[in-house]
């Protein structure tokens, strides 16, 4: 073996090398040196492959499920057939709950939020292959006009964040990842608030709420957005519904847990909003400016 | 060379395999890090040198993917290559035991240091929680797998050493 000679030297000079190399990377991209565009690259060799793989995954995941399904099908179907009776009477009073509460929307002007934004849809091809994030790749990128900050949403509320943009692909950090962190409000009454993604919470599908300011009249089940105040987030986008609300030590705030209303174990395809919310705060200034000329 | 050429698309193939088909065969919620395998694996039957060349290769491919902190899980894998490799004259190729438990101490000392560089650093102290519902898990999911992949690798890098 010519591996022998020098054996105890040749290691030990490459593992010292690499890890010099290792502490540059790190120091430079803390320091915020952009990693963009050796990272596009990678992703638009790996995409096509990462893609044909995720749907042999998708079709093993689903054959078994699918023999699971059929056992619990019956007594499930007798369930169901209760519920429809239950769910039908429900759903004539929220009939004349929606009618109403839609008359409210028109007076607040809240309507035009959702359907005002360009959206795009997504598949997910790929997901963090560790146990520590929860961040997953999707399959369009900066050729399909994805950028930076945008938001991702799925058909109820709102699922995370891109962070990365590859040619075609890019990574989404869902709102369930340790390290994020959105700006909310309390819907009921604007109380602003901090949802947070949290490890511990996370096998029981829970998100963490703090700084809930004191005198809130906030109670379970209130429904919680993202707000106004976020500099990445578009307002008004529906996160989840609050529980277990407990004061903190300093019992100036409260914290409590949250139920997004996305089903994180189930997503597979997302919608990406166009709109980024520094346009629109950009937007806003620029109708501000032309209003107050014409007043003066 | 021709090693050189395996350790390239194995990793790749692990890597592809481990973001997108094992993410749907999760069990207790994890998943088993097959490049932790591959590292540590190659580490314990070629040495030092090629371990490190493997982790570090392995880091930088998550890295530039998923990183959040390039460089972060490249400098983790490389050092896991280069302890695994020290151990590489301790045994015998053929005996299975040891290097799959040289896989498992991998594995969490893996955990250990991503709790370490990602999570403790934010302030999350809840050390037992995350060792016992994320380190731990993975850590036997990725043996059970290790026992099947270890013998494959081995098999390919034998046959390599022959021709």
């Amino acid at each position: 073996m010519n591996h022998n000679r020098n054996n105890s030297k040749r290691p030990r000079i490459l593992f010292i090398i690499l890890i010099m190399i290792c502490l540059g990377l790190i120091a430079a991209s803390v320091s915020g040196r952009n990693a963009g565009s050796s990272r596009g690259v990678v992703s638009l060799i790996l995409r096509p492959m990462q893609s044909g793989i995720n749907t042999l995954g998708g079709f093993v995941s689903s054959a078994s499920e699918k023999k699971k399904t059929e056992n619990s099908l019956e007594s499930e179907n007798e369930n169901l057939q209760n519920q429809v009776e239950e769910l039908q009477a429900q759903v004539t009073s929220l009939q004349q709950n929606i009618t109403d509460y839609n008359e409210l929307l028109k007076l607040t002007g809240l309507t035009e939020k959702y359907p005002g934004y360009k959206m795009t849809g997504a598949r997910i091809i790929g997901k963090d292959p560790g146990n520590w994030y929860s961040t997953f790749t999707i399959n369009k990128g900066s050729r399909d006009g994805i950028k930076k900050d945008m938001n991702v949403v799925a058909e109820k509320g709102l699922v995370g964040i891109v962070t990365q943009v590859g040619l075609t692909s890019s990574v989404v950090r869902s709102i369930i990842d340790d390290t994020s962190s959105v700006s909310a409000m309390i819907s009921k009454n604007y109380d602003n608030c901090v949802v947070e993604g949290d490890l511990t919470l996370l096998n029981k599908g829970l998100l963490s709420v703090s700084m809930i300011s004191d005198n809130t009249s906030v109670v379970d089940g209130d429904e919680v957005v993202t707000s106004y105040v976020s500099d990445k987030y578009l307002p008004g986008i529906l996160i989840g519904y609050i529980s277990n609300i407990q004061a903190d030590d300093t019992k100036l705030s409260y914290h409590a847990d949250l139920t997004p209303v996305v089903d994180f174990q189930h997503l597979s395809t997302v919608m990406v909003i166009k709109t980024l919310k520094s346009d629109l705060d950009t937007e806003q200034q620029s109708t501000d400016q032309s209003e107050s000329e014409t007043q003066g | 060379m021709r090693k050189k050429i395996y350790y390239a698309v194995s990793v790749i193939l692990l890597f592809l395999l481990q973001s997108s088909l094992f993410s749907h065969l999760t069990v207790a919620d994890v998943v088993p890090n097959l490049l932790i395998i591959f590292t540590a694996s190659v580490a314990t039957i070629e040495g030092r040198f090629d371990g490190c060349l493997t982790g570090f290769f392995s880091g930088l491919l998550l890295d530039v993917t998923y990183g959040h902190i390039l460089g972060m899980y490249a400098l983790g894998y490389l050092i896991i290559g280069y302890c695994t490799g020290t151990t590489n004259r301790l045994f015998y190729k053929e005996d299975i035991t040891f290097p799959i438990l040289m896989i498992a101490a991998s594995d969490i000392a893996y955990g250990i240091y991503m709790y370490l560089a990602g999570f403790l650093i934010r302030g999350r102290l809840d050390f037992p929680y995350y060792f016992g519902h994320i380190i731990l898990p993975e850590a036997v999911y990725t043996v059970i797998i290790a026992v099947f992949l270890y013998r494959l690798i081995l098999l390919v890098l034998m046959r390599l050493d022959k021709e």
